[in-house]
């Protein structure tokens, strides 16, 4: 008995090792931001700010879990290198400049111009208002009648509107009609923590065609908008709105929740790039 | 650099000699000195500036200050300003302040970025396309601001040529040039050789910022930069406008407040370089250690 309890204890304490371990591995990389008030906190070992009239206490965070990047959590075996192409395929092409990872770090309210067809308007609201999207953490998205109480506006436009540049070469005239970015763009604002607050996106319904082919497109960009993907997709998937095939599903593919989960994991108090989103996973993965 | 430093020194025994009483002195040798109306300077600085030697009734007059030793010179020429109290503060809060008011580019630049501050109140005007909502929560927001420090003053003016700091909108009549071309809200500052602010232009791109929330917002964090050239923290919770992230709960913390009133105080050195900030911090401090009761000034001139 006494046994068991000394090996039990000595496991529970490796535990706990590796868990401080982590969190402070975390720490090193992504400190935490500070949050003073002037409410002493039970045992109280943080920073101290003495002010003229007042002191301020540093609030502890709580500590992050980051078993959102285990492999282990979904069914797909290489999603991460996957998301990790999606998220930051900028630094393969341009190693000059480094690229952040950006994520929406308030709620997504969205209002929809009136000019969309009723069908568009309704079957792009029941997909993203889906129950399988209010179990990915971190992302909210809702819709409002009002434009005063939106954060996210989709607007119609007769301009000949493209999200790429003027000069951009395609294969072909039909490459270009299908490309995601012919008839659609969005321009998104974020803070210096590349944490977006404010958006909008223009779509030209005419020069798409049907409300079928506008709808998906809506759906697609929308997706794109969350956390600014790239196109570069390794595997095909027509299920998946980052699929230029993809087959307009009623209903969002696990993959593309699964790239969601990923990358609304934990809202990163500090800019991530590409290395240390490695380094990230590695540690969450160390010990699975 | 040199001369910056003698002058500083000279600043330190200017405002001891008159309000400091040191410990290892009596009240009466105090009172003598106050009457002679003279200066203690390091010795180092005397020689260089008197070519007369020392004599004995000098160096009966030394006292010793640290690793220096001060000399006592008689009618030493004043110099004209007004004179402010240190304002002490500890190593954290400087952290924040120092990564908040010097604005740089690149890390080489470090050293040799300033602080910059307006001088004179702000004087604002704000265009028509600035109505409703969003403008009574910037005035609010503004007064609250203006009651931080007595050393910053926010009012409005309805005429632009009253004004000093220009608030418009894209596709209203383009009050500054630089910001012509500029597709997203931001703000132009203007500053003169001792980094004093004296006028600002401020443009929002209300397509961009499509309702009165997203309009405020920009309005007030925009505004709160230009208030001294800021750069915002990646160290504090986004709530705190001294933040580099946004935060739809946003306000105007007790730590804004008291590193902006810090800002604003004139019991530091205004318009310095970041390394001339933190060698005078290090010698103040210095000089408290040694004589905690001490009282140091810094003299403005201008």
């Amino acid at each position: 008995m006494r046994k068991t309890i000394t090996l039990f204890f000595g496991i529970w304490s490796f535990m706990f090792c590796i868990s401080a371990f982590s969190q402070n591995y975390y720490e090193q990389l992504l400190p935490s931001r500070l949050d003073f008030s002037n409410e002493k906190p039970k045992d109280f070992k943080g920073k101290i700010l003495v002010l003229e009239e007042d002191t301020l206490f540093a609030k502890k965070h709580s500590a992050k879990d980051l078993s959102f990047l285990k492999p282990s959590q979904y069914n797909y075996q290489d999603i991460i290198e996957q998301y990790q192409l999606i998220a930051f395929y900028p630094v393969f092409t341009d190693t000059k400049n480094s690229y952040y990872l950006p994520q929406w770090s308030s709620d997504i309210v969205v209002y929809l111009d009136p000019k969309l067809p009723e069908e568009v308007k309704v079957k792009f609201e029941k997909f993203y208002s889906d129950v399988s999207l209010k179990n990915v953490k971190n992302l909210k998205i809702s819709f409002t009648n009002q434009l005063k109480n939106a954060n996210y506006q989709i607007k119609t436009t007769e301009e000949d509107i493209n999200g790429y540049e003027k000069d951009f070469e395609f294969k072909t005239e039909q490459d270009r009609r299908k490309n995601m970015y012919t008839g659609a763009t969005y321009s998104l604002h974020s803070d210096k923590n590349r944490k977006y607050y404010a958006a909008t996106l223009y779509i030209n319904p005419k020069k798409i065609g049907t409300n079928e082919l506008v709808l998906k497109r809506l759906k697609r960009v929308f997706y794109y908008s969350l956390g600014n993907f790239s196109t570069a997709l390794v595997q095909e998937n027509k299920n998946s709105l980052l699929d230029q095939e993809y087959n307009n599903s009623h209903k969002i593919s696990t993959f593309d929740l699964n790239i969601l989960s990923i990358h609304y994991g934990v809202l990163y108090d500090h800019l991530v790039d590409y290395h240390i989103h490695r380094r990230l996973t590695q540690l969450a993965t160390q010990h699975d | 650099m040199i001369k910056k430093l003698f002058f500083f020194l000279f600043l330190i025994s200017y405002g001891s000699n008159y309000t400091q009483v040191p410990k290892n002195k009596n009240v009466d040798a105090q009172k003598t000195r106050t009457q002679q109306r003279g200066s203690y300077i390091p010795i180092s600085y005397y020689k260089k500036k008197y070519k007369n030697p020392l004599t004995a009734k000098d160096s009966a007059s030394f006292m010793i200050r640290g690793n220096d030793t001060l000399v006592y010179v008689e009618n030493y020429p004043k110099a004209n300003g007004v004179r402010v109290e240190y304002e002490y503060k500890d190593s954290t809060f400087l952290h924040y302040y120092k990564d908040v008011a010097f604005q740089y580019k690149v890390d080489s630049l470090k050293s040799k970025a300033s602080m910059r501050y307006w001088k004179e109140g702000l004087r604002i005007y704000l265009s028509k396309s600035i109505f409703g909502k969003p403008k009574r929560e910037f005035k609010r927001f503004a007064k609250e601001i203006g009651e931080v420090s007595d050393s910053l003053k926010v009012s409005f003016v309805s005429k632009v040529e009253e004004s000093n700091y220009i608030i418009y909108a894209q596709g209203d009549f383009e009050y500054e040039s630089s910001l012509i071309n500029q597709k997203y809200s931001d703000f132009y500052l203007f500053w003169n050789g001792k980094n004093q602010i004296y006028k600002c232009a401020l443009k929002v791109n209300k397509k961009q910022m499509f309702n009165n929330e997203l309009l405020t917002y920009k309005l007030k964090e925009l505004f709160f930069k230009s208030l001294g050239y800021f750069s915002l923290s990646d160290e504090l919770s986004c709530d705190n406008y001294f933040s580099n992230c946004f935060s739809k709960n946003k306000k105007l913390s007790r730590l804004d407040k008291a590193l902006l009133k810090y800002h604003y105080s004139y019991g530091i050195c205004k318009g310095t370089t970041l390394s001339v900030f933190e060698e005078q911090q290090q010698l103040m401090k210095k000089s408290l250690k040694e004589n905690p009761n001490a009282k140091l000034y810094f003299l403005h001139s201008d």
